[in-house]
């Protein structure tokens, strides 16, 4: 069972094999809607804003907004301060690690309801789980940067997160925050597989932050292989990217 | 670069709506490397296949092609953009530790899940704007 929705601003899908009925997929979709409720910037009433606004004490945050900035505060540091979810106005916006932390927890209420074949893919990030419905891993595709209906990659994470950073058409919502005002024109693309999608989104972020030095970032990352494209079409993958790699 | 972004989004969202409208909605582009005019003109399409200038910014060299059938733009494809045909692959000896490279290819086997981040260059928006601005003519 499949099912695509609009949430977070951004097209969701999540594929259940053997699900008999939409329950779990319904509750995953609910479970991303108290997230986007949470933690989305643009929502005025949501506890982000309320928090940027002041009217909420640290002390008195949600236990998940406590996590995602404590995950933002350690990303921060793994990254010597490439991660930054603090604008140069001085609000939070922790996007870049939100997406993530909610899919892997989608994830987990799918594995606590008894399914390991499933995937669950936003706004081009996946995390997979088991097999597809032929019973083989799960193949994902990497979309080109340049053609959008076209993918220059062909990857099974099998198990593994996949997320990617980019210049989405979305905006340019990446920036480095040791030079806020120059834009990030170098690479366009920036996959990168990790042992779950947080871990995949988090450092993803961060390396893209770097430009063009941050494949080799992910290359010396322990468990991590990255696929890094830039803006005259030439891709640089890490030494341990080809053993994902179908095409 | 934020302003044109959100510009390009809301430029490709309203050329799929007002498409079906027989007209479509265009930012007039300045120089793609400052700024952006917000002002707009609608302009009626007329059908063919129209193709927009090159721009070589700092992506790369550009250039796109729309096709308008019914006064709807049926397809939007880039004739040159930074690629090759071919895959070549080399090691890359600037910096350590050596990482394979690869030009981008377009692959063709199937997939269960699209993964990915999607770009709409500056260049690709003045290219596309090129092309309705002919079709319109």
């Amino acid at each position: 069972m499949r099912d695509s929705r609009i949430l977070m601003g951004m097209p969701i899908t999540v594929e259940i094999v053997g699900a008999r009925d939409a329950t779990t997929i319904n509750a995953v979709f609910d479970y991303l809607h108290q997230v986007d409720a949470r933690f989305s910037t643009y929502k005025d009433n949501s506890e982000i804003s309320a928090f940027n606004r002041g009217e909420v004490l640290p002390a008195n945050l949600s236990d998940e907004m406590k996590e995602v900035l404590q995950l933002s505060a350690i990303t921060r540091e793994q990254s010597r301060g490439y991660f930054e979810i603090r604008k140069a106005d001085g609000t939070l916006d922790p996007s870049g690690i939100v997406k993530g932390w909610a899919i892997n927890n989608a994830a987990k209420i799918i594995r606590s309801r008894g399914h390991v074949d499933f995937f669950v893919e936003a706004g081009g990030d996946v995390q997979s789980g088991g097999q597809n419905e032929e019973g083989r891993e799960w193949r994902v595709g990497i979309r080109s940067p340049f053609h959008s209906d076209e993918i220059i990659k062909v990857v099974t994470p099998r198990g593994q997160g996949m997320a990617t950073s980019g210049t989405y058409v979305r905006g340019q919502h990446i920036y480095n925050p040791h030079e806020p005002k120059k834009p990030i024109e170098d690479i366009v693309s920036l996959s990168v597989i990790g042992p779950d999608i947080l871990e995949a989104d988090r450092f993803a972020t961060a390396a893209f932050a770097m430009g063009a030095k941050g494949i080799y970032f992910i290359e010396n990352l322990s468990g991590f292989e990255g696929y890094m494209v830039n803006a005259q079409g030439t891709a640089t993958q890490t030494t341990g990217f080809g053993a994902f790699v179908l095409s | 670069m934020k302003i044109l972004s959100r510009f390009a989004g809301l430029l490709l969202s309203s050329v799929a709506f007002l498409g079906s409208a027989q007209s479509a909605t265009v930012p007039a582009v300045n120089d793609p490397m400052t700024t952006v005019d917000p002002q707009i003109q609608t302009v009626a399409l007329h059908d063919g296949t129209f193709v927009g200038g090159i721009y070589d910014a700092y992506y790369g060299t550009v250039q796109v092609q729309a096709t308008i059938t019914n006064g709807a733009i049926i397809n939007v494809s880039a004739l040159k953009f930074p690629n090759h045909s071919g895959t070549s692959r080399s090691i890359n000896r600037q910096a350590l530790p050596y990482l394979l490279q690869e030009v981008v290819a377009k692959q063709s086997a199937k997939v269960d899940i699209i993964g990915g981040a999607t770009l709409t260059s500056r260049a690709y928006i003045k290219s596309l704007r090129d092309a309705l601005v002919q079709s319109g003519k």
